[in-house]
């Protein structure tokens, strides 16, 4: 789920003339917008199911406020 | 954007169901017979035991257009020839997705938005509407 401070969450649907639906979550990093869409799965088969870039990312990396130590680098 | 999805249509709420497709029959001034206990007529007098029926007639068809309830949610008969009960069948699916999510998104505390739809498609836009109140009450429900 979203956290304070983050960018405004939304789930984009598009339900096509043959009722076949993509989703896609917006302004949610990381694992969190599991919970938010995942709900969508129930409504058929799902044929397409990806991660992107943004879910990778650690919710905090937006926020330059907190000088968190990084390893690895 | 953090996931991206694609998701097949299947009627398994049969109360969505039923109202996209009077919703459906109405916009294409259609009579459909509700059983149950309707018998549907296929090409060369197959015959069918079904919940929802559109006579061919009505659809310039080969074969009634039959609905019928089962566990695993509501199975669709058209005959693979007959272009206008397929096309129904996709704006029946396409309501019921709509119906279906919109329901769902409310009951999670999600605002719902139309954006502009073309080429035929729906687009909705379904907004977390406060993140701190979202936070502290996890799900709003009613709305």
């Amino acid at each position: 789920m979203a956290r304070p401070g983050a960018k405004q969450a939304y789930i984009d649907i598009e339900i096509d003339a043959g009722g076949n639906i993509t989703s896609e979550v917006h302004g949610v990093l990381g694992p969190g917008c599991e919970g938010l869409a995942d709900w969508v799965k129930d409504l058929g088969v799902v044929t397409v199911d990806r991660k992107t870039r943004d879910w990778h990312r650690e919710p905090d990396q937006e926020q330059s406020v907190r000088p968190t130590a990084r390893t690895g680098r | 954007m953090s996931k991206y999805m694609e998701v097949q249509t299947e009627l398994k709420d049969a109360a969505t169901f039923e109202t996209a497709l009077t919703a459906v029959c109405q916009d294409n001034r259609l009579v459909v017979e509700k059983g149950p206990g309707l018998v549907a007529y296929g090409y060369s007098k197959q015959t069918v035991d079904a919940d929802f029926v559109i006579r061919k007639r009505q659809l310039g068809a080969y074969g009634d257009l039959a609905f019928c309830k089962t566990p695993d949610g509501i199975k669709v008969i058209v005959d693979d020839l007959d272009q206008r009960g397929q096309e129904i069948v996709r704006q029946v699916k396409q309501r019921y997705a709509r119906t279906r999510i919109e329901k769902l998104a409310r009951a999670r505390g999600l605002e719902v938005q139309e954006v502009e739809a073309e080429g035929g498609a729906i687009r909705l836009r379904l907004v977390v509407p406060d993140n701190d109140r979202q936070n502290r009450t996890h799900v709003r429900r009613g709305r």
